[in-house]
């Protein structure tokens, strides 16, 4: 088992280098100078910095300076948007806001997720049932940015009900942990259904039956710890989902969270944030996939570790 | 013939069973009737299609949805069970009848360790502590003849091979001591050379435990080895009960002969060809008014297309669903009657 | 009915002599009868008319399809008009929708931009099914090391994390794509939709065909085993010939739902680029920019974001469901 984690391990590593990589190439495979503003340096003024950055050795030197500050956590210095600022002290003051938003979007997602779904499948084509498949299907189905106008909207604007920015004291956070959290909550309901459905129709069902075990046993011993396999795997791709769809929800908002910060990046062309920040989260969703991946063959027992 | 085990341990009398589908009544079993005494081994033999399953889900009350009982009655140690209440149904099953199923690939579940799937029968249908029921357990393994039980009760389903899960499974059925055991094809999914061992196996339990056991297959060659008295079904219907020795020497029905012509012979010739049963097999949905035989029958008589042949009784325990016999005893009756006037 | 021993049967039923005749061949095939054998199209066509919800969805499509390429036409405004003396109008009957503040009206806009999004979510899945399927049936034909490198190279790019290279792709290739439009070099109509949305497409292109890749693929190693496969190569034909004509025919149905299902998850992904800015240039509209631009005056204009919003909340509704549906009717594996 040791020698499979170390298998992972590497992988993720492997697969973080090359995402470090590709980001670093295609940030600078665009054209013009990092420097552009509304006053245009002089041309003395832009090769200092260019020296004082670095930017006049080769790419190849650039690649491997960079990727050697990365590893000291050095992401460099924002050009744009905070002159001179560390790149880490931005990510360091921003992040654990997003994280904090995430985590409890996360939070919701699962609490009513999973149990939707349970109930959906258990009323099959009841009217509980189609009630919720059909507000699932809808929740899958409004884009993000959707949900957050018309939330904030509705509940701060017109009925003034929540504050409308910021995260400071505990109803700031209802509408964005919401509004982040519903989609993951719909497509969990959605899964969570199916699987179980799945695991209803599974022969072992039966044979559970015969023996004579109550359908709260064969529900909620039998059946849903099956049915939990699928929407485990899919832990990984909400969480990358989660810190994405954050990025919109800072936004509408207005939570000085890393994602608005990273928006705010990429229509100024802050460049070395632009590319400080992808890396810091693929490696922080590669990380998570890895940590999902572990977790699933805990969970399945047929699936024999040390094994691909 | 023992005389103090003269009470039947099951009785079904007129049992029908249907799925209402979005197609339409499909009429699974349509009135059959047969009894089992205890320690009686009673073989179920049909196609695919036959009932034979369903007839045997309706006694555990496991039929799935959209199923249901129709008629008919099933009486079980002397107590009327086809209408009881879910609650009672419980207590019973695993307890009073085990059942076993025909995948054991499928039917054990996968992330439960094979103990603590016997285990929680035991919790819920008797009253043995922790220990008494890990030994139980460690006791069930051995007679059904799996080896180190004590480290492999902690093991799960996929790290048996296919024969000893089936093994598992008649040891989940047997720990509660029921009464009777009904085996749904346990064979059907395993090798021929495995499929002798589990077959010895019941056989064995059958001489330690007086158990009643309903074999169901649509394999003639296990009936053989080792059931008393067998039903034939044939889209819904028994169509002939007798002992081994009737069914296998003295059948009566046009369709049990066609099914023992149509097994395959270890000693035939090299191109003898292998006599299927002609036609197709019947629309449950819109079954014939008549015999449900007929169309395929080599025999059929008009009537047969008319009306459904009633029960009848060739000798003690043995019977058919047929009018050949009573064409014969038609002919008889008319010749008597000519004769005496 | 059970009969009773020692009873006379003449007692018990009426009987006469005809009855026991043998039955003639006809009477009995009368009742052999056949159940009708229909075609797995014929029968996934009739499942999927069955299922209202899917069918209302089509219906939904095709009105859609109508408003966003044929109402235009009708509109006596263009998309980018700015007609001086009509900002900041509510909904009326001059503008249905109202205008924003440059006095565009915005049902002609949203009509285009409904139109941005039908393009690219059908361009986009058209794009991943070409890609991934040769792809995929490649690597599922040629097998061995092959399909071991071309497999691992699929690994890599999934495991990169999608929005994040969309994201950076985006920025990269738009301003050399609107250099190159600003120089002529490419074609008109690309040149319209603007380098943001042909961004879009090419990003597309390049990373999402591997899910695409990885179902062909497991299709065609499961047709690789059917006995046909066998003929035709012993017949003569080569490689080429025995993936257009055999292979991938099979696949189809699951083709058709994966592809379908793509539609919707690109105009999600296209709504949500544009929103942060990075989809469409103005003046073009897509309804993830209108929703974007709409945020700025949301307290006293709510239904500048309402009409977008609305638009293609039903759009991709509207696909999720109907390609359920088809999942539903093609899978012959469909529990009742």
């Amino acid at each position: 088992m040791g020698k499979y984690i170390v298998k992972r391990v590497g992988a993720a590593l492997f697969t973080i280098f090359i995402a470090a990589t590709i980001t670093f190439f295609i940030m600078n495979l665009v054209p013009g100078d990092p420097f552009m503003s509304d006053k245009a340096p002089s041309e003395e003024v832009k090769k200092a910095l260019e020296v004082k950055y670095g930017l006049d050795k080769p790419l190849i030197v650039q690649y491997k300076n960079y990727m050697v500050n990365l590893l000291k956590g050095d992401f460099g210095v924002s050009y744009k948007l905070q002159k001179n600022r560390q790149i880490v002290d931005i990510i360091k003051e921003s992040f654990p806001t997003s994280a904090k938003l995430g985590a409890y979007a996360i939070l919701f997602a699962v609490t009513f997720g999973i149990p939707l779904g349970c109930i959906a499948a258990l009323k099959r084509n009841k009217w509980v049932d189609n009630v919720i498949r059909v507000l699932s299907t809808l929740g899958i189905s409004i884009p993000g940015f959707v949900v957050a106008t018309t939330t904030m909207i509705i509940f701060t604007v017109n009925l003034k009900w929540l504050p409308t920015s910021g995260l400071n004291g505990p109803s700031s956070y209802i509408l964005p942990v919401f509004t982040l959290g519903f989609y993951p909550m719909c497509y969990i309901a959605r899964l969570m259904r199916s699987s179980m459905l799945e695991s209803l129709s599974q022969d072992y069902i039966r044979t559970a039956k015969a023996k004579g075990m109550s359908n709260f046993i064969i529900t909620f011993k039998h059946a849903l710890r099956n049915s939990l396999i699928p929407v485990i795997t899919y832990l990984g791709p909400m969480i990358a989902g989660v810190l994405t769809g954050g990025f919109v929800v800072e936004q509408v908002f207005n939570i000085p969270g890393l994602g608005r910060y990273f928006v705010k990046a990429l229509n100024g062309r802050d460049y070395m944030v632009i590319m400080g920040t992808t890396i810091f989260l693929a490696t922080l969703i590669i990380l998570m996939n890895l940590v999902c991946d572990l977790l699933y063959k805990i969970v399945d027992p047929r699936i024999k570790l040390g094994e691909e | 013939m023992a005389e103090n085990n003269n009470k039947n341990l099951l009785e079904v009398k007129d049992l029908e069973v249907s799925f209402f589908t979005y197609a339409g009544e499909v009429k699974a079993v349509r009135g059959i009737s047969y009894e089992l005494k205890p320690g009686e081994v009673m073989g179920i033999v049909g196609e695919s299609g036959s009932g034979k399953s369903v007839s045997s889900y309706a006694l555990m009350g496991i039929i799935p949805e959209p199923g249901k009982v129709i008629g008919g009655n099933i009486i079980f140690d002397g107590k009327d069970i086809t209408n009881l209440k879910e609650k009672e149904r419980l207590k019973m099953r695993g307890k009073d009848i085990g059942m076993i199923f025909q995948d054991p690939m499928t039917s054990l579940n996968p992330v439960f360790t094979v103990g603590n799937q016997i285990n929680e029968s035991l919790k819920k249908h008797t009253d043995l502590n922790k220990e008494q029921r890990k030994a139980r357990i460690i006791e069930l393994f051995r007679l059904v003849g799996i080896n180190q039980p004590e480290k492999r009760i902690n093991q799960y389903p996929h790290e048996f091979s296919g024969g000893m899960r089936q093994r598992v499974m008649i040891a989940m059925a047997l720990a509660c001591n029921p009464k009777l055991l009904i085996a749904d094809e346990p064979t059907t999914a395993l090798d021929v050379t495995i499929q002798s061992q589990i077959i010895e196996l019941l056989k064995d339990l059958k001489s330690k435990i007086n158990m009643g056991i309903i074999f169901i297959t649509h394999d003639l060659g296990v009936i053989a080895d080792i059931c008393d008295k067998v039903a034939v079904m044939y889209a819904g219907n028994i169509i002939e009960t007798g002992s081994i020795d009737e069914i296998f020497y003295e059948p009566k029905h046009p369709y049990t002969w066609g099914l023992l012509k149509s097994m395959p012979k270890l000693n035939a010739e090299e191109h003898e060809r292998l006599i299927p049963i002609e036609g197709n097999p019947v629309d449950l949905i819109n079954p014939p008014k008549g015999c449900a035989f007929a169309p395929r029958c080599k025999h059929c008589m008009k009537i047969c297309l008319e009306k459904k042949p009633p029960a009848y009784n060739i000798s003690e325990g043995h019977d058919i669903l047929c009018w050949l016999p009573i064409k014969d005893e038609y002919e008889r009756e008319v010749k008597n009657n000519g004769k005496s006037e | 009915m059970k009969l009773q021993k020692n009873t006379l049967l003449s007692l018990q039923m009426k009987l006469s002599p005809e009855d026991f005749e043998p039955a003639t061949k006809s009477e009995q095939e009368d009742l052999n009868k056949l159940t009708a054998n229909t075609s797995y199209w014929k029968d996934a066509w009739r499942r999927l008319k069955q299922n209202k919800i899917a069918m209302i969805s089509l219906i939904v499509i095709i009105l859609f399809i109508l408003f966003a390429f044929v109402g235009p036409t009708f509109s006596p405004y263009t998309y980018d008009q700015q007609v001086r003396g009509d900002e900041n109008m509510r909904p009326c009957l001059k503008h249905l929708f109202g205008t924003d503040q440059l006095g565009r009206d915005l049902l002609v806009r949203v009509m285009v931009g409904s139109r941005i999004s039908l393009i690219i979510g059908v361009g986009s899945a058209l794009i991943v099914l070409v890609i991934g399927s040769l792809y995929g049936s490649i690597a599922g034909l040629l097998g061995g090391m092959t399909d071991n490198i071309m497999m691992r190279i699929v690994e890599i790019i999934y495991s990169v994390p999608d929005i994040l290279v969309i994201i950076l792709l985006q920025i990269v290739i738009k301003d050399p794509l609107q250099k190159a439009f600003d120089s002529g070099a490419l074609f008109g109509g690309l040149q319209k939709l603007g380098p943001g949305i042909v961004a879009i497409f090419i990003v597309y292109g390049l990373l999402y065909w591997v899910g695409m890749a990885r179902i062909v693929r497991g299709q065609v190693l499961q047709l690789k085993q059917m006995e046909y496969i066998n003929a035709a190569t012993a017949l003569g034909a080569n490689n080429k010939r025995l993936i257009l004509k055999h292979l991938l025919p099979n696949c189809i149905g699951t083709l058709i739902i994966t592809t379908m299902l793509q539609i919707p998850s690109a105009i999600f992904t296209e709504a949500f680029l544009s929103f942060l800015g990075l989809g469409v240039s103005a003046p073009m509209a897509s309804l993830g920019s209108l929703a974007s631009e709409a945020l700025n005056g949301v307290q006293s204009y709510p239904y500048r974001l309402l009409f977008p919003a609305l638009a293609i909340s039903i759009i991709i509704l509207a696909f999720n469901l109907f390609g359920d549906g088809l999942r539903d009717a093609l899978d012959p594996k469909m529990k009742k």
